[in-house]
């Protein structure tokens, strides 16, 4: 198997005294269904941005999609992002003023597609999340389950080979995470896109291919 | 340029949830701008009255040609510099004269213009009150309007009367010699409100006959053939070496005052604008803080810092461009209020001192006016976006995102 993500003694140390990030090491294949649980404050949403190359880490290399990260070049940081990675937030993170679709379409207004690709790509994840009929409708206007199906389709829409999510079911009911985490895996699986999710849920493992604990700022396989 | 034109209609959602900010921001320049319109207007109508009136008074197309001092040597305007003059183009017609003086036995003061006659017609297109122009070579005279007048009351001198006119030379020691010579009025100009009214007029070649030895020309008088081409003309004239003077001196003069009266206006009117600007500052830095989620967001969607910052002053761009045709709106009310308000209190206040007022707009708008003001109110907004867009293009994605 492929190798998507290789992080090799990732650390971070906030303020140069504060540790949030041990020397974290592991590596995820092309397609894998991950999960990262920890507790507050265990460091994994640090863990996440350096992943997902918002943050830059202290220590340590990481190594995205066969690509070796240099955290000191902005705009290649920029440009990983854009072409290797979807994001998911707990909040899903929705422009208030822009519909489902234009939501959607959103990420690729920065990869500078055509009207017609950006509506067409956008059009096909909303009918694959189960969101055709809510196209024109705004954040405002959709359930929290919704809202997060609109998020999933919008990080897909660049057809990165990484997805992160940050507790993405952190703000659903116990039934519409489920549905959210079921959504995620098959997606995943279909489009052989690696997903590594950040949850304090640890039953959400059970959807995982492996699960990940974060604990003190160390990573280890459950 | 899609990229572009997308950033267009996405900074034009986010101006669309906050109207009412939008306005009133938009507003702020506007009443700079509206008030820079106005003054900028009143001082080009003042400008256009001033030349108007100096185009009515004036023959602007006349230009007289003198010569010149130039690193303490006199230029002297000689045949071949007149022919010269003659060949520049736009020149419809030119003719070198003579300026002596006589004086009557009476003692009465004439100035005299020597000139050809073929030069005086095409130059002053002169209109007879009575009698005939001068042959050529000879004593007879013409007589501008009022010196005949003055002749006739004083003198006793009509037309067709030979009469004495008395030259004085100077020899080398200053002490002066009187000539005399017979002239005899054979025609009177009609009334003109110009320096030929109080001239004797009377062939060049006689007038030179009057020396011994030979002497350069006074001047030479230059008949443009439009008063667009009098400034061309005249830089040519300059390019001689020589003097170009003229009614559109007198423009010249008053389009430097005007343009300094107006700078003045206009930087009075645009402390207004700093402070419509200081207003595009403050709403920004505050949409920005608003929006700084969303900006976060955005980064780790792929927006780069420069996507930030052009999504930021596009933003900016649509304020200028409202308050920019909002100011330009006002700035034409501003000026109307001007034209019918203002000017009936000036002439009511000054009565006839100001009559000239009436004739015309006292705050004068023109197209450029408006398109400058329209750009002045874009680049100023623009130029007050650049600190709220680099303060969103560097805010930490991480911090940003969870910023509430």
């Amino acid at each position: 198997m492929c190798t998507t993500i290789e992080a090799d003694h990732l650390g971070k140390v906030y303020r140069g005294s504060i540790p949030a990030l041990g020397e974290a090491s592991f590596t995820i294949g092309k397609g894998e269904f991950v999960t990262l649980i920890g507790r507050s404050g265990s460091g994994k949403s640090t863990l996440l941005n350096i992943l997902g190359c918002l943050d830059s880490p202290s220590s340590g290399s990481l190594t995205l999609d066969g690509e070796p990260v240099d955290f000191r070049d902005p705009a290649r940081l920029v440009s990983i992002r854009r072409q290797k990675i979807g994001f998911i937030f707990q909040q899903f993170n929705l422009l208030p003023h822009l519909t489902a679709q234009e939501n959607v379409e959103y990420p690729m207004l920065f990869n500078y597609r055509e009207p017609e690709v950006r509506a067409r790509t956008a059009g096909g994840l909303l009918e694959r999340v189960g969101l055709d009929g809510r196209r024109d409708h705004y954040p405002a206007e959709l359930s929290g389950g919704e809202q997060q199906r609109v998020a999933i389709a919008r990080a897909l829409v660049s057809n990165p080979p990484i997805i992160l999510a940050d507790e993405p079911t952190g703000n659903l009911d116990q039934k519409t995470s489920g549905e959210i985490f079921s959504l995620m895996q098959e997606i995943g699986r279909e489009r052989k896109a690696t997903f590594f999710i950040v949850t304090h849920e640890r039953e959400f493992g059970e959807y995982a291919d492996r699960s990940f604990r974060l604990v003190d700022g160390k990573v280890t396989a459950i | 340029m899609t990229k572009l034109l997308d950033f267009a209609r996405l900074s034009a959602r986010q101006l669309m949830k906050k109207r009412m900010r939008v306005l009133l921001t938009a507003f702020g320049i506007a009443i700079g701008i509206a008030a820079v319109v106005a003054m900028v207007s009143f001082g080009e109508g003042i400008r256009y009255q001033a030349i108007e009136t100096i185009r009515q008074q004036s023959d602007l197309t006349l230009i007289e040609v003198t010569g010149s001092i130039k690193d303490g040597t006199v230029i002297p305007i000689t045949a071949s510099k007149a022919d010269l003059v003659r060949k520049i183009p736009h020149v419809e017609a030119a003719g070198p004269v003579y300026r002596v003086s006589f004086s009557t036995l009476r003692q009465t003061y004439i100035d005299v213009l020597g000139i050809r006659a073929g030069d005086l017609k095409a130059l002053f297109r002169p209109v007879l009150a009575s009698g005939e122009l001068f042959p050529a070579s000879s004593n007879q005279v013409l007589l501008g309007h009022e010196l005949a007048g003055k002749l006739k009351k004083y003198e006793g001198i009509r037309e067709g009367d030979l009469f004495t006119v008395v030259i004085r030379d100077y020899n080398e020691y200053g002490a002066p010699s009187d000539r005399k010579l017979a002239v005899k009025p054979g025609g009177t100009l009609r009334a003109r409100e110009d320096a030929l009214d109080n001239l004797l007029i009377m062939d060049l070649d006689s007038v030179s006959a009057l020396s011994n030895e030979s002497m350069p020309y006074n001047a030479v008088y230059v008949r443009v053939d439009d008063p667009e081409n009098v400034m061309a003309v005249a830089r040519d004239v300059q390019s001689l070496g020589l003097t170009a003077n003229g009614a559109f001196r007198q423009i010249e003069s008053v389009n430097r005052f005007m343009d300094l009266v107006i700078l003045f206006l206009s930087i009075f009117a645009a402390i207004s604008l700093v402070v419509g600007a200081l207003m595009i500052v403050n709403t920004m830095v505050m949409s920005v803080y608003e929006r700084t989620r969303e900006i976060g967001v955005s980064m780790a969607l792929g927006a780069s810092q420069g996507d930030v910052v052009t999504l930021i002053l596009a933003e900016c761009l649509y304020i200028g461009m409202i308050g920019g045709i909002l100011g330009d709106l006002l700035g034409i009310f501003f000026s109307w209020v001007i034209n019918t308000a203002g000017k009936a209190y000036l002439l009511s206040q000054t009565g006839n001192l100001f009559s000239a007022f009436a004739r015309y707009d006292l705050a004068l708008v023109t197209p450029g006016i408006l398109v400058a003001a329209f750009l002045v109110a874009v680049v100023l907004s623009l130029v007050s976006g650049i600190y709220p867009a680099f303060q969103a293009a560097r805010l930490n994605p991480v911090e940003a995102i969870r910023h509430t």
